[in-house]
């Protein structure tokens, strides 16, 4: 049987383990980012029609503050999928050592 | 000493999920009853009392849904979006359906923006549910 050198086998978990952190934060990070903007941006434009609807008498003052209202709700919603999307990030940091420990410690022995 | 670390580390990483696992069933549901909101939504042009048993159909299959998701593990979040979805007291889904039932009728344009609000609330539980790890995936 070989012999397992741990310090080098530790060594490349290490490394491996800290390049794994950096690509599960940097991924989620960017996504969060740009769901973020684009979640303002179409507020922004559905407030403007909104706002044209009720000029128009298309729309009344209960139906523009129940959509409000239906906004911040979605905006909710919205920070819970986040809180979702980084417990699956953390689960798939997980999996990634995981395989990371089974593949560095097969490589050695 | 090193060895029983990396068997404690191991053992720690590979013991237990933060969030349930990818479900297809959850996924094509919640996509299809999305579609089946829609319609019920586009009927509040008309009189509720004429549409009380398609409202009816689409709630107990938002019902069947929710009881499924609840029975599924380490699901605690998507369960928060389904209920904010279900609330008759806010203003997605079953707050439409209250309104809709207090007023009669609803106005076109109103309608129609609430529905992308609907329709994005749906979208968030799909989502979050397509970026949950495939079951081929996990450990």
């Amino acid at each position: 049987m070989a012999t397992i050198e741990f310090d080098e086998l530790f060594e490349t978990l290490k490394t491996g383990i800290v390049g794994l952190a950096k690509t599960t934060v940097n991924d989620y990070l960017a996504q969060a980012t740009e769901e973020g903007q684009n979640a303002l941006d179409g507020m922004k434009a559905d407030i403007q029609q909104w706002s044209l609807s009720l000029a128009a008498g298309d729309m009344n003052t209960e139906d523009l503050k129940f959509l409000v209202e239906g906004r911040k709700e979605i905006i909710e919603m919205r920070g819970l999928e986040q809180v979702g999307i980084a417990e699956i990030q953390l689960d798939s940091f997980k999996n990634g050592i995981v395989n990371l420990i089974i593949t560095t410690v097969s490589k050695v022995i | 000493m090193k060895f029983r670390f990396l068997l404690f580390l191991f053992f720690l990483v590979a013991g237990c999920a933060s969030i349930s696992h990818y479900d297809q069933y959850v996924y094509t549901q919640t996509t299809s009853i999305k579609v089946d909101v829609w319609n019920v939504m586009d009927l509040a042009t008309e009189d509720f009392a004429s549409h009380q048993q398609e409202v009816k159909q689409v709630m107990t299959n938002i019902d069947k849904t929710y009881e499924y998701e609840r029975n599924r593990k380490n699901n605690d979040i998507t369960l928060k979006l389904w209920d904010k979805l279900k609330d008759s007291t806010g203003h997605l889904f079953s707050g439409f359906v209250k309104r809709w039932k207090n007023e009669g009728k609803l106005r076109p344009v109103f309608i129609q923006e609430s529905k992308k609000e609907v329709g994005e609330a749906f979208d968030v539980i799909a989502q979050l549910e397509s970026k949950k790890i495939k079951p081929k995936q996990a450990q």
